[in-house]
């Protein structure tokens, strides 16, 4: 019973991390737009942390810009999660870095560098899709669970 | 003490109105809050229930600590909080007039247990390491000290109304007001009592950390408030008290202005008493929430220092008058 307990808290109450690795803001400006009353994350359980040791599900934006140690740094973030976790990158850029795609400031796509549970292309992605996608991570995550 | 009043204890302590029921009835009251929130703003919401899923979420998970925290300090911290919080708990007058522990001058011990949350989470964070913790520290301790003061005087004020008139001393005790209460009808009826309960509920949202006080704890401040540093189990512990939290401040409020008995049976006496602390949540939180914006830390020193500290002088003056 205990175990059903724990199980069912942990798919109704995923926190999520929003890294930014380098984006326009056109796809962070439509996960604040899913943040509005229209989409209602609450019911879902689902509320976004600023502490990534508090996160379940990542959203990553952005194309990974080459400033000095940024790629370090997200590897350093991602690795501060707590297990089990799952990472959502979010629009065309982190998957082929987009309209920036061989430019001497991006070292992306983000794909290179690390695994990603769920790839949502988009230029960016519409609020609902990227709500589909956090509900596919969480469930995701429970597979993972059970597995384990 | 018979065995019968052992076991009573013991139930008491343990079960109802102790850890168990105050812990499941805290979370209930915050899923309520949460709810109305939502009801207010013409959303669905989070369920009832979202504060104990998030409770089980974190305490299933380990033990997380920032690499350059003093590891002691941040653990004990939350810890202690939560057994002070629930100590409280047995001073409140719910269960047919059973004190715990209610002789003595336990007002001055419930005014720094009420505070005492705060105060720890101020602890914790500075065992944390974090680079930010300065700013943290610094608002939660000016909001601290600028709600405190209106509370002190509100506390004055009923102790000196309930032992207006007494022959044998002034009694600092929780006990003394309830049976002023029960002997005269409900503290709330008398005028000189009416801005100090008006002060009262705008400082519950202060206490409990919550819109638009939520300034030292809030998720959108810089690195998301006091209580960003915890993760993992020590986050379920920094929820959980304050979840018992919310039902203490609130029946702390319904027992300093509106004790009465409907009848001569106590479980309806507990129903009510209840329903009167989830309607003194909804008021003073969630409404609260859905109509004010997020404020300074400058507006809302200001605003303790121009409302509810001159509510309770006035509140005072007026018991000096004997009103």
């Amino acid at each position: 019973m205990l175990k059903k307990l724990v199980k069912k808290s942990q798919s109704r109450s995923p926190w999520i991390f929003h890294l930014r690795t380098g984006s326009c803001n056109g796809c962070d400006v439509e996960i604040k737009a899913m943040l509005g009353s229209k989409y209602d994350l609450e019911k879902y359980g689902i509320k976004f942390t600023n502490n990534p040791n508090q996160a379940d599900i990542i959203l990553v934006t952005g194309c990974l810009t080459s400033n000095s140690g940024s790629k370090d740094r997200v590897k350093d973030i991602l690795s501060k999660i707590p297990e089990p976790k799952a990472i959502v990158s979010v629009g065309t850029c982190s998957l082929s870095c987009g309209v920036f795609s061989d430019s001497y400031a991006v070292d992306g796509p983000l794909l290179r560098w690390i695994n990603v549970d769920i790839n949502l292309a988009g230029c960016p992605p519409r609020p609902n899709a990227i709500l589909e996608s956090i509900l596919e991570a969480v469930n995701l995550l429970n597979n993972r669970k059970e597995r384990d | 003490m018979n065995i019968v009043e052992i076991l009573k204890f013991i139930v008491c302590i343990l079960i109802f109105p102790g850890v168990i029921f105050v812990s499941l009835f805290g979370f209930i009251l915050m899923g309520i809050e949460e709810k109305m929130y939502s009801i207010m703003q013409q959303r669905h919401g989070s369920s009832i229930l979202q504060p104990i899923y998030d409770f089980v979420k974190f305490s299933s998970k380990g033990i997380t600590l920032p690499s350059k925290a003093f590891k002691s300090i941040f653990i004990a911290a939350p810890v202690l909080s939560m057994v002070t919080t629930l100590l409280m708990q047995m001073y409140i007058p719910i269960f047919s007039n059973y004190f715990i522990w209610g002789n003595s001058s336990d007002i001055i011990f419930i005014l720094i247990l009420m505070l005492f949350p705060i105060i720890t989470l101020i602890l914790a964070q500075a065992a944390s390491g974090n680079r930010f913790a300065g700013i943290n520290i610094s608002r939660a301790i000016v909001m601290l000290i600028s709600f405190s003061i209106p509370l002190i005087i509100i506390f004055i004020s009923v102790v000196y109304k309930v032992n207006e008139g007494s022959e044998s001393g002034i009694s600092l005790t929780l006990k003394s007001i309830y049976d002023y209460q029960i002997k005269y009808g409900p503290l709330i009826k008398k005028i000189s009592m009416i801005p100090a309960a008006i002060s009262f509920l705008m400082l519950i949202p202060a206490i409990l950390g919550m819109s638009p006080f939520d300034i030292y704890d809030s998720n959108t401040e810089i690195f998301g408030g006091i209580s960003s540093v915890f993760g993992g189990f020590l986050l379920g512990v920094v929820k959980f008290t304050k979840a018992v939290n919310f039902v203490i401040v609130s029946s702390i409020f319904v027992t300093l202005f509106f004790t009465f008995l409907v009848s001569s049976i106590n479980i309806l006496n507990i129903v009510v008493f209840y329903i009167i602390v989830i309607i003194v949540i909804i008021i003073s939180i969630s409404f609260v929430k859905s109509i004010t914006s997020k404020i300074k830390i400058e507006q809302a020193v200001s605003f303790f220092i121009k409302v509810p500290t001159v509510l309770s002088i006035i509140s005072l003056v007026l018991v000096y008058f004997k009103l």
